[in-house]
């Protein structure tokens, strides 16, 4: 996870350092970001509200933005009672990456696909399947930074073409290079 | 006016997210766990005891068996009373099919050699979830709703299985 974030983080920071403003031409926007929040699974028996957290890129291009990311969805493991007795699940963990477009200005919109590798721990195991992303948001700028909340919804399919549904509320904080 | 026309996305973002949503009936499906008491098994020595269950009995697994599309996690818990004072080892197998007569060689195990001391000993839920085999084919015979257990034991022993019951957690499909 660490090699992860840091190659993601490098090639961001190497992106932001090689397009300068001059010679965006079709890149009108540029930046990187990181957010943190709270994942609520859907009809999961399994697992219990959790944490999430994750870093961006922002590319603006013309009419829409682009918004490689990654994510880490944890939950809480859930108690179930079982004949009397009280036993505990190990909620699953998601580390997905994705590529959304936004659409907007301080009110957005976003749709966007990724891949997640879903782990069942003591069960199924990992697996790796297509992942989609539905929400809007508010951006609101202070300087070259700006802070962002985005409520999202995440299908996150499983293997054999079950699916694990889960709502994210993310407050993030961006820098721009340039655009904002 | 202005106003109205910059949370247009995210209005028709929500909108679409809702449509999405219901239409996919992920607002009813969902991962779902239920526990099913396969119930008690005595087993001697050199010969073997069986219960064929079928999951359909459990409402859970009943409302949702068409659209099960991937069983996530399977346990069990057991009290296993020692019958005959000297450590024993347990074996237990499973098959879709009922009235084996060599189950060691006709079923498919998922324990093996469980260590049974004189005095006896529970197996709690993250005991078996470490000793499971053969996860891959239990899900299939889950899957088919009508499972049998067979368990034996070495030597001349005699074991009880008290209230021995399987612990699912299933996902519905998209």
């Amino acid at each position: 996870m660490i090699r992860t974030l840091a190659s993601l983080t490098l090639a961001l920071g190497l992106l932001g350092a090689l397009a300068l403003p001059s010679e965006a031409g079709f890149i009108t926007k540029l930046g990187v970001g990181a957010y943190s929040g709270v994942n609520i699974p859907i009809v999961q028996d399994d697992a219990g509200t959790g944490p999430l957290y994750g870093i961006r890129g922002r590319i603006g291009i013309p009419h829409m933005m682009i918004e490689p990311a990654v994510t880490f969805l944890q939950n809480e493991d859930q108690d179930v009672d079982v004949g009397g007795s009280t036993i505990s699940l190990e909620a699953p963990e998601v580390t997905s990456y994705s590529f959304s477009a936004v659409w907007g200005g301080s009110y957005y919109a976003m749709a966007g696909i990724g891949w997640s590798t879903l782990d069942i721990p003591n069960g199924a195991g990992e697996s790796d399947e297509p992942t989609y992303y539905f929400g809007g948001g508010w951006e609101f700028g202070i300087g070259p930074m700006s802070v962002d909340i985005c409520p999202r919804l995440y299908l996150i399919q499983t293997a054999d073409n079950a699916s694990r549904k889960n709502i994210g509320v993310l407050i993030g904080v961006n820098y721009y290079f340039f655009g904002l | 006016m202005r106003n109205l026309h910059s949370t247009m996305p995210l209005r028709a973002c929500l909108l679409c997210t809702f449509l999405l949503a219901a239409g996919t009936g992920c607002l009813i499906s969902g991962t779902k766990v239920f526990s099913f008491l396969i119930g008690d098994l005595i087993v001697t020595g050199g010969g073997f005891d069986s219960v064929t269950i079928d999951m359909t009995n459990d409402e859970t697994y009943n409302d949702h068996k068409d659209g099960i599309g991937v069983i996530d996690r399977v346990g069990f818990t057991s009290d296993v009373a020692n019958n005959s004072g000297q450590e024993a080892l347990l074996s237990v197998y499973f098959s879709t099919q009922s009235g084996l007569s060599d189950p060691p060689k006709q079923a498919t195990p998922i324990f093996l050699d469980v260590a049974i001391p004189a005095a006896g000993r529970t197996i709690s839920y993250d005991e078996s979830l470490d000793m499971l085999l053969n996860f891959d084919q239990l899900q299939e015979a889950i899957k088919g709703g009508v499972v049998t257990f067979y368990a034996t034991a070495n030597g001349a022993v005699s074991l009880t299985l008290n209230d021995l019951t399987m612990i699912v957690t299933f996902t519905v499909g998209l």
